[in-house]
């Protein structure tokens, strides 16, 4: 290339122009088009490897912390995970009756809308290092069947879909993203709203509710499923404040996320029935999948 | 073949590490302060080495930098090209400048690197933090130069690469 005709000068201006314009008709590309997603989809491979290094240094602290924990703070923690166990093994067992009763029912109404899902548990390894993006990054990828627009939840409650995927690691956007919004219902009411993201930790707003609209503060959110993403009734977050101004067209409604959108470590991805049989032909359960309480119980 | 060849996987080293440091988990309110790692590491090399390393490897590391961070790709390897060829440009001036006056130049190529990076973001419609924020880091990068000169010019010499 010209590299051998400059032997030993610094750049010239025409290098420049062209790194500029090789670089503009990437973007270009990139934004408009789909054609570099098999060539971002091979780069991340070379990337992976130092997102799950950066996060390293995290894990050695984290590893250290576990190997002084005191016997008594295990105790202490052992006998708390039990009676937690106990506590949800009771919901099961009441859950394993009202799904088996709602699906009769939903037989009943020939309705389809009952969304059998299983889910898979991944780490969350990273977090955009720009604090105006609320993304993180998860050790699962195209390898587990993961797919961009897939819901992700946690413990609690959605926590954000997936946004790019790439062989064994995923990039998420969390709920409380700006550029986020999600469509739920009042668990109360049935009130139809969205909650966006306003890009602040730990905080979603209801967009374009009238100021008659009847909102009250503990109110549940859940999943609407309007949007197709989101499968419907999962926890979105409780109604911390509502404002209503008189002279506002919309009230302004202040939500806490129920899933621990800041904190989180580990989360689970929500499959749709048919995709995860999918997967699983593909290739024989790569990774833990656990089925949902759901699933166990639609087949009688 | 020129003897040029020498030590590039120093150069490459450090390229690595600065963009492990640009995705390392921090405490949030240190995310806001970030520096820009990756641009301390190109500008040192371009104006030490302007002959070997300038324009393209702005352009590479940069290209890294879009897959790692998951913006479109070429917003990064745009704003590191331009600072690339900069500091190339810069390298003789840099070699007799005093510390308060290369912090100065350094300053410059990141401000340039952030106008760049937020107009592709403005034409990408790529979200961007608001100006003052982004400001930070920039001041953050420029202020560690003298640090980020002094270890990779020590490394440079430790392993004779010229």
């Amino acid at each position: 290339m010209a590299k051998t005709l400059f032997a030993d000068e610094p750049d010239s201006g025409y290098r420049l122009l062209v790194a500029v314009l090789v670089a503009a008709a990437l973007v270009f590309v990139d934004v408009r088009l789909d054609w570099l997603d098999p060539v971002r989809s091979m780069l991340s491979r070379a990337t992976e490897p130092m997102i799950t290094a950066a996060d390293l240094p995290r894990r050695a602290v984290q590893g250290i912390g576990e190997l002084f924990a005191t016997r008594a703070a295990l105790q202490e923690d052992n006998a708390r995970l039990a009676q937690e166990n106990l506590v949800l093994q009771r919901h099961v067992q009441r859950l394993a009756v009202l799904t088996a009763e709602n699906a009769r029912l939903r037989e009943l109404l020939n309705s389809s809308a009952l969304l059998d899902s299983s889910v898979l548990v991944a780490e969350i390894i990273g977090t955009d290092p720009d604090p105006s993006r609320l993304e993180v990054i998860i050790d699962k990828g195209t390898d587990s069947g993961l797919y961009v627009g897939q819901p992700v939840l946690d413990a609690n409650g959605i926590i954000g879909q997936i946004i790019a995927v790439g062989p064994s690691q995923s990039r998420i956007i969390l709920v409380t993203d700006s550029r986020h919004g999600l469509p739920v219902e009042i668990n109360r009411n049935g009130v139809r709203s969205i909650a966006a993201g306003i890009g602040r930790p730990g905080h979603l707003s209801l967009q374009y509710l009238p100021i008659t609209a009847d909102v009250r503060q503990g109110d549940l959110l859940v999943s609407s499923g309007l949007g197709g993403i989101f499968p419907r009734g999962y926890p979105v977050g409780r109604v911390a404040s509502v404002v209503k101004d008189p002279q506002e067209t919309f009230m302004t409604v202040d939500v806490i996320p129920s899933a621990a959108t800041d904190r989180a470590r580990h989360v689970l991805l929500v499959f749709a029935q048919q995709e995860l049989q999918a997967t699983l032909m593909q290739q024989q359960a790569v990774a833990p999948v656990v089925p949902a309480p759901a699933a166990q119980e639609s087949s009688p | 073949m020129r003897n040029g060849r020498r030590g590039t996987w120093l150069v490459v080293l450090c390229m690595l590490a600065s963009l492990l440091l640009a995705v390392m988990p921090l405490p949030e309110v240190l995310d806001w302060l970030r520096p820009s790692f990756a641009l301390l590491a190109i500008v040192y090399w371009a104006a030490a080495l302007p002959e070997r390393f300038g324009t393209w490897t702005g352009f590479w590391v940069g290209l890294f930098m879009d897959v790692l961070r998951g913006t479109p790709l070429g917003m990064h390897a745009l704003a590191f090209s331009v600072v690339g060829f900069g500091a190339s440009q810069l390298a003789a001036r840099m070699k007799v400048y005093p510390m308060p006056q290369q912090v100065g130049a350094v300053l410059l190529l990141c401000l340039g690197a952030l106008g760049v990076t937020r107009f592709v973001a403005s034409l990408a419609g790529v979200q961007v933090p608001v100006f003052w924020a982004a400001l930070l880091p920039v001041l953050v990068t420029a202020a560690l130069w003298p640090w980020a000169f002094a270890l990779q010019d020590r490394l440079r010499r430790v392993f004779n690469v010229h």
